[in-house]
This record gives C-alpha cells, sequence and structure tokens, in this order.
C-alpha cells in the first residue's frame, strides 16, 4: 500500500469529524450502524476496508446509542488533537513528541505547542484500511530495522519514514515500562535528531520511586521551556488534573460496574478511554465521554436481565487487546462471552491531591503507573501477577485468553506464572502466539479460530 | 598445565576451586547479572561476587517452561542451568534490570525457586544524568543495608575502600592485557581474552589477581599468538559469552583486538575514584564507566568510544552482536552500523542464539563479510 505524505491523519480527521456529526444523534447512528453491520461485520472485503476498521472500534453494531454518544466527545478529542499536529505541520507552533507511557500533560500545559505521542498510530494508521499499519511495518523493514521490537512501537516508525508524522522540535522520551519503548524512543531521537529529554518510570509504585519520576517530569517541563522558549502554563495544568480527576472517578465507577454479575459490558468503551488518555488526558471532552459511559453502565445494571441474555461466560484477556481487529465483539456475539477486563480495560486510578504543584505532579505520575500497559510492563512480576489474580477475583471470570504479543517481551516471559495463576483458581487459559498489532503474524481468521477452539474444547461453546 | 590451559578450563566450568575453597574459608558466593553491580559491595560485606553464565549449559527444556520461544537464550539457558542444580552452590544473587528479559528472569528465579539462597533486585536507572546518578545511589544504599543484614556485617568506609582498591588492582591488570593487543603482533587472542574474562570473573578477586599476574608475565616474556593478523576486529553487543563463537569471529586469520562487551572492556575500564566517600565513588564510576546498550543518553558516547578504538588498536572491521530478541542491540546496531559507515568503518551485525545453531550460516555471512573488507583495502 502506497501512503501519501500524512494521509493517514488526514484520514483520522476525516472520520472524526464525520462521526462529530453523525453521533450529534445518536439514535440515528445507531440504525445507521445497524443497517450497515452485515457489510461491514462479517469479514474484510476490498468494500469495506477502509470502513471496517472504524466500524469495529465503535462496537460493530452492539454498541448501544448510549455508548455511541459517549464516543462522540472522544472523537472531539481526537479531532482536536490530530489538528493541531497538522498545524505544527504547517508551522504554526512547534511539535513535541511524548513517549505513550507519559503525561501528555508535560507537553499539552504550553498553550502554543503541540503535543504528540507517536506511538498513537497504532491505533490510526488502520483508519487507511488494514493495510495502513502494515505498510508502516514494511518501511521500518525496508529500512533494517530488526522486527524484534514491538511492532506497536515500529508502525510509530515507520510512520515517520512514510512522513505521517511531523519532525518534532523535542523529544521526551521513555527508557522503561518496556525495552522496546526504550530501543524505540532512542530510534526516534537518532532518525529525527531532534533534542530530547529521556525519562525512566518510577520501577515501583513506592513513594520515593514515584517522586523520583515526578521531579524528571518537572525536568522535562523545564527542558520544554528551554528548548522551544516558552512558558509553562502552570494554571492550564491545575485544570488538567482537575479534570483528570473527575474523568477517573467515573472510569473507576465504570471498571466496578463491569465487575458486576451481568456486568455491564463496557470494556471496550474503557479501552477507547485509555487511548483517548494517552493522547489527550486533561481535555473535558474525556469527562463528557466517562460520564456518558457510566450512565450506559448504571441503566445495564437497573435492568440486569437485559444483559443476563447476552452474558454466558466472562472472560479476562491478560494482554492487550488485540488492536488490528476487533475480537470482544465478536466473541460476545458469537459465543456469549463477556470480555470483563483485559489490562487496559481494568482502569482504576488514585485520587490525585490537588493541594499543590507537587503533589499534583507526583498524582499524575501515579496515575500514569495505573494506566493499562505500564501497569503492567514496570517493574517486578508481582506487578502484573497480583493484578491478574485480582482481576480473576473481582470480575469472576470463567477463563483467561493471553494473546502472546510477541512485543511485550516482559509479559512472554511470564506464561508460566500466569498458567500456575489459572490453575490454582480452576480456570482454562489459552495462550495465543498473536501480535495485537500485526495481523501478519496471526491472522483474524486464525485468532477466530483458536479462540473457536478454546471455546468449544472448554465446554463454553458447543 | 599451563596458565592459559588453567584458564580456559576455569572459563568453560560453572563452578570451581578456587570458589570451593573460599567457601571452606567462611565466604559465601554471590551471583551478580551485570556489569553495574558493584562488586566491592558484596566483596566489603564478606562474600565472592560471581558473574552469572550459561557456560556448560545443558540446552533450554528447563528454562523454556518459564520464559517463552521469544524470549532470549540468554536467560532461557540461565536458568535452565539454575533449574538443573548447576548453580546450587550459590549463596544469593544480585539480579539488575539490564533488559525485560533479565529482570523476568528474577521474576522467574524467584518464582521457581532454585536452590541458590536469597534472590535481590537492583534497580539501575537508564541514563547517566544527576538525576539518574542520585537513584542509583539510592539503590545502592538499599542493596547495602540488604548486604549488611544478610552476612551480618557492616559496609564501613574502610572495609569497602579496601575492596576498591584490591578491584581496582584487578581492573588495572586487565587493562594492561587489553592494551597488549594494540601492538601490530598480538600476544593474545579475543577467544583467550574472553577466556580470561570468563574465569576472572568467576574466582576471588585475591585469586583473579594472581592469575592475571601470571598471564601478564607471560605476555611481557615476549608470548605471540599472531605474528600478522589478516583482519584485526573490533567486538562490541550485548551478551557475548561463548568462546565457540569467539572462535569462529576469529576463523580465517581474522583476530579480535578489542571490544566493548561486558565480558570486556565495560569490565575493567575505568577504576573507581579513590580518597572520597566510597559509596558515591562506586554509583559514579559504574552509572558512567563505559555504557552498556541499555543506557539512553549515550548512544553518541558509546559510538565515538568504537571509533576511537578502532582507530587506536588498528582495527579494520567492527562486529556488531546481537541475540535474537535483545530489542535493545536492535536499536543499537541499527545507528552504530549507520554512523560507522559515515567514517568508512565496515561493520556486520551477527544474530544468533547463544550456543545455537546456524553455525554454518554465520560462518558464510562472517567469511564473505571479512572478503569485502580485505578487498577493499
Ligand atoms: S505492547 Fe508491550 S512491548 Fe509494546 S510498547 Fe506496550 S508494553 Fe511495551
Ligand atoms: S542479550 Fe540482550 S536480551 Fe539477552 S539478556 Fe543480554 S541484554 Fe537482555
Amino acid at each position: 500500500m502506497e501512503l501519501k505524505p500524512y494521509e493517514i491523519i488526514e484520514s483520522v480527521i476525516a472520520g472524526a469529524r464525520l462521526g462529530t456529526k453523525v453521533l450529534d444523534s445518536p439514535h440515528l447512528a445507531w440504525l445507521g450502524v445497524k443497517a450497515a453491520a452485515p457489510l461491514l461485520f462479517h469479514r474484510e472485503h476490498r468494500l469495506n476496508r477502509a470502513g471496517r476498521f472504524g466500524f469495529q472500534k465503535i462496537g460493530s453494531s452492539r454498541w448501544s446509542p448510549g455508548e455511541l454518544a459517549a464516543y462522540k466527545h472522544d472523537c472531539i478529542a481526537t479531532l482536536a488533537f490530530f489538528q493541531r499536529v497538522l498545524d505544527a505541520r504547517d508551522g504554526r507552533e512547534p511539535l513535541v513528541w511524548l513517549g505513550w507511557p507519559l503525561p501528555i500533560e508535560v507537553a499539552s500545559g504550553f498553550d502554543d505547542v503541540a503535543a504528540f505521542v507517536p506511538e498513537a498510530f497504532m491505533a490510526i494508521a488502520n483508519m487507511v484500511g488494514t493495510d495502513g499499519h502494515v505498510a508502516c511495518l514494511e518501511a521500518v523493514e525496508r529500512e533494517g530495522i530488526s522486527d524484534d521490537i514491538c511492532a506497536m512501537d515500529r508502525i510509530s516508525l515507520g510512520a515517520y519514514l512514510l512522513e505521517q508524522i511531523p519532525t518534532p522540535a523535542a523529544i521526551v522520551s521513555v527508557a522503561h515500562p518496556c525495552d522496546a519503548s526504550r530501543t524505540t524512543s532512542q530510534l526516534m531521537e537518532y532518525i529525527s535528531g531532534a533534542p530530547a529529554y529521556t525519562i525512566d518510570t518510577a520501577y515501583t509504585k513506592e513513594d520515593a520511586d514515584v517522586a523520583l519520576y515526578s521531579k524528571n517530569l518537572f525536568e522535562a517541563i523545564a527542558f520544554l521551556e528551554d528548548t522551544l522558549g516558552r512558558k509553562y502554563n502552570w494554571d492550564k495544568f491545575r485544570r488538567m488534573v482537575a479534570v483528570l480527576n473527575e474523568q477517573n472517578r467515573y472510569l473507576n465507577e465504570i471498571t466496578h460496574m463491569n465487575q458486576s454479575i451481568p456486568s455491564a459490558g463496557l470494556s471496550l468503551g474503557l479501552q477507547t478511554a485509555w487511548g483517548s488518555k494517552i493522547t489527550g488526558a486533561g481535555n473535558p471532552e474525556l469527562v463528557k465521554s466517562a460520564k456518558a459511559m457510566y450512565n450506559v453502565g448504571r441503566f445495564r445494571l437497573r435492568y440486569p436481565q437485559l444483559r443476563r441474555k447476552v452474558e454466558k461466560f466472562r472472560i479476562i484477556v491478560a494482554d492487550m487487546p488485540i488492536v488490528f481487529s476487533e475480537m470482544s465483539m465478536w466473541i460476545e456475539k458469537t459465543f456469549g462471552g463477556v470480555v470483563v477486563g483485559d489490562y487496559i480495560g481494568d482502569a482504576i486510578f488514585p485520587e490525585i491531591d490537588c493541594t499543590s504543584l507537587e503533589t499534583m505532579m507526583m498524582g499524575v505520575a501515579r496515575d500514569r503507573l495505573y494506566m493499562g500497559m505500564v501497569k503492567q510492563a514496570h517493574g517486578a512480576a508481582r506487578e502484573t501477577v497480583d493484578d491478574l489474580e485480582r482481576q480473576i477475583e473481582q470480575f469472576s471470570a470463567d477463563c483467561v485468553i493471553q494473546n502472546g504479543h510477541q512485543g511485550c517481551k516482559h509479559n512472554r516471559a511470564l506464561q508460566r506464572i500466569v498458567k500456575d495463576v489459572c490453575r490454582r483458581h480452576d480456570i482454562p487459559i489459552l495462550i495465543m502466539e498473536a501480535d495485537i498489532f500485526d495481523k501478519r503474524v496471526m491472522s483474524e481468521a486464525e485468532i477466530k479460530r483458536e479462540l473457536t477452539n478454546f471455546f468449544v474444547a472448554n465446554g463454553f461453546a458447543s | 598445565m599451563t596458565i592459559f590451559h588453567e584458564i580456559r578450563q576455569l572459563a568453560q566450568s560453572t563452578d570451581n576451586d578456587y570458589l570451593t575453597r573460599a567457601r571452606q574459608q567462611g565466604h559465601p558466593t554471590v551471583g551478580i547479572f551485570c556489569s553495574y553491580v558493584p562488586e566491592e559491595m558484596i566483596h566489603a560485606a564478606g562474600a565472592v561476587p560471581y558473574r552469572m553464565r550459561a557456560v556448560a549449559s545443558e540446552g533450554t527444556s528447563l528454562g523454556d517452561t518459564y520464559f517463552s520461544s521469544a524470549n532470549c537464550s540468554f536467560v532461557r539457558r540461565v536458568l535452565d542451568k539454575g533449574l538443573r542444580g548447576d548453580f546450587d552452590f550459590l549463596d544469593g544473587i544480585v539480579f539488575m534490570n539490564g533488559c525485560d528479559h533479565n529482570r523476568r528472569l528474577f521474576d522467574n528465579w524467584s518464582y521457581a525457586g532454585p536452590d541458590t539462597g536469597f534472590n535481590y533486585m537492583l534497580f539501575v536507572p537508564h541514563g547517566r544524568s544527576e538525576a539518574c546518578l542520585a537513584q542509583y545511589g539510592h539503590e545502592l544504599a538499599k542493596l547495602g543495608r540488604f548486604l549488611e543484614g544478610r552476612f551480618g556485617t557492616e559496609l564501613t568506609a574502610d572495609r569497602l575502600r579496601r575492596s576498591v582498591a584490591l578491584y581496582n588492582r584487578k581492573r588495572a591488570l586487565l587493562q594492561e592485557i587489553a592494551d597488549s593487543r594494540r601492538a601490530a603482533v598480538l600476544p593474545i587472542s579475543g577467544t583467550e581474552f574472553l577466556s580470561l574474562m570468563l574465569a576472572v570473573t568467576a574466582v576471588p578477586v585475591e585469586d583473579a589477581i594472581a592469575l592475571l599476574e601470571q598471564v601478564l608475565a607471560e605476555l611481557r616474556a615476549g608470548r605471540v599468538h599472531t605474528e600478522k593478523a589478516v583482519l584485526r576486529l573490533f567486538v562490541t553487543g550485548s551478551c557475548l559469552e561463548e568462546l565457540s563463537h569467539m572462535e569462529l569471529v576469529e576463523s580465517a586469520g581474522a583476530v579480535v583486538v578489542a571490544d566493548a562487551i561486558c565480558l570486556g572492556a565495560r569490565y575493567f575500564e575505568r577504576p573507581v575514584a579513590v580518597g572520597g566517600d566510597p559509596m558515591t565513588a562506586l554509583a559514579e564510576r559504574y552509572l558512567r564507566n563505559l555504557s552498556c546498550p541499555r543506557m539512553m543518553d549515550d548512544t553518541a558516547g558509546r559510538i565515538d568510544h568504537v571509533r576511537e578504538r578502532v582507530s587506536s588498536f588498528g582495527a579494520d572491521a567492527v562486529i556488531l552482536e546481537k541475540l535474537e530478541f535483545c530489542s535493545m542491540m536492535s536499536g543499537e546496531s541499527y545507528i552504530a552500523s549507520h554512523e560507522l559507515r559515515k567514517v568508512d568503518i565496515p561493520s556486520i551485525t551477527l544474530t544468533r542464539e547463544l550456543y545455537g545453531g546456524g553455525v554454518g550460516q554465520l560462518r558464510t555471512r562472517i567469511q564473505a563479510f571479512y572478503e569485502k573488507v580485505i578487498n577493499r583495502s
């Protein structure tokens, strides 16, 4: 697939614009999505290639009008985020890249700086069709960069090589929580030639470690002030933290709602919230989205009989979800299995203490340590294993699926421990060998086949 | 038995008589995984630091029940050895977050529970800035308290200073041997030097010094290994300990004259400063020594170092060594090969499994590369 410069971002902006308009009338949109489902749902083909990915990400026709209404706010936030990248390309303001595990507030607290997270490309590259991410990966392969680096990171590198991202004025990069992020930061710095400040996210959630991480975030802001010759707006930072607290309160509630039996079935919405938080934390639209989702959950818990019809068994995905396609809605529709939690759809965040700038920065640092993917990747295994153990109990899981994402070497190294956790809880586990970002490793059809065999073999389906 | 035979034997075995003797004298053995773990602290606590290795490994079948096929063969082999009881002579291990695989080695080791005493995880930051140095100092202080509690000793400044003096002596001897390879007539091969490194990181420092003095005496007496190397090579990369691989690299008349690997220059370059607070000096030296590819803010420094050594050791080409799935080295080798090309230094990245197969293919690649380098001059 040949990509024109900035084609991916332009498609996302067009999609988000359309979404914002269409979702003004969520009930009408819901009818439209239902009508389009037969064409878009089953499998990808030439005619639906470009639209199917976006369709899957809005629930593959299983979302209610309430969920679609919530999504509208994510579209508005997405639009704002990517529009500023194009503004930066056109020279209206400098662009700062941030590694995905870092609080975007470090850059978005400047009034006149566009903050960008290159890893967002793993989620948006397919807006031009599911060969979009393959085009980015192939660009990296042509460059001779080894494919043992996580595909998420290689997609962002490829996007840069294919002129889908403007060159940054500065980079704030990460050396932890995983080797992939570290190496990609190193490569991004080298290839772009931009000045960089590197941060190790904390190794533990202990106060001393978080304090150091928070100190590094202050230093990163000072580095950006120096490099860009602009002043950070601390009032804006305060406002963003207040917004974050409000958003988190709803996300925490939604996570608890997913734990009830039957669950509120909102894990796909939480995945969206995870992505939106990485790129837009502090944006008031995200509070509106979370609140609308929360209302959907309340309704569902008030009428559990409606959910009981859908929910035959409960699944924990002990991994990141498959990104290049959408499996949870397919599982729900085909087998009545509900993904009640996964690595990113378990959004429990501590309240941020807003007493001072220091406590706020500590809170923001801690917040991102609780964010999916950072939470499981950083530090020692107990961060992941204790969490899985808790998830299995709190979400009353009947089985566990691990996609076996090829990039997460730290997660792949825990397969025995994770198997033993499931054995102790007497529930079956499926460990696949998929790459959640790269459909060439295991295709959608192959993944569906493995899942089907697993559900049949364990009596969840016949 | 000549000193070089003894060295080779030590390099190829997991445990040895020197360690047994030390244990009999009340000095426990503590495994360490990386050049960022200050050996002086373990020595000052009365124990013998021992560099973990996969030599004499029988495979990965036991290690593979914990790790996946997407994990590095070094950790799979070391865990496998641990589960077979090869390291039962250890009284504890200080692990380090060198990479994701190594970090999870600590987790799997603690979980699988080979009988090797305590498991301690030292978190080392990925940079050399003041903030990183402060964090590393804080981590070393924690390690110090742990060792004191474990061995019932106090890591006093005097004890640490005595250990620093011994390790500085060991470093100086290694440096002198390494520097002898600057000459046109090479007294020692890269394979022999790697054996020496494996040997002296597996015995008490006092014995290591004695062994190194014997080696140096032989070199001073005019030992000749290669009159004139067909090719002089510089080697850098991640974990490399296989003598068989080094022999393959040194085939067809090529000789490794210098390196920047952890069982090489990264271990012995730069002494620890004496005179001030020993803990501060240790933190400074270990964090800011010749860096490993895991360190984020020194990529340019590492490449400058390669360029400088290639020139001062008269190397003709650079070998970038990488184990399969080592993302750390994936980034480093891409950048290094680009930068070296700019200054007309030929390089090749060799990707392998530790003690793995594919030797035929590697040999073909190596020979084709050597021919290319020879023909250009
Ligand atoms: S998917 Fe895993 S390896 Fe990739 S960036 Fe996330 S944590 Fe790192
Ligand atoms: S070779 Fe690379 S991946 Fe393997 S243990 Fe060493 S640093 Fe880690």
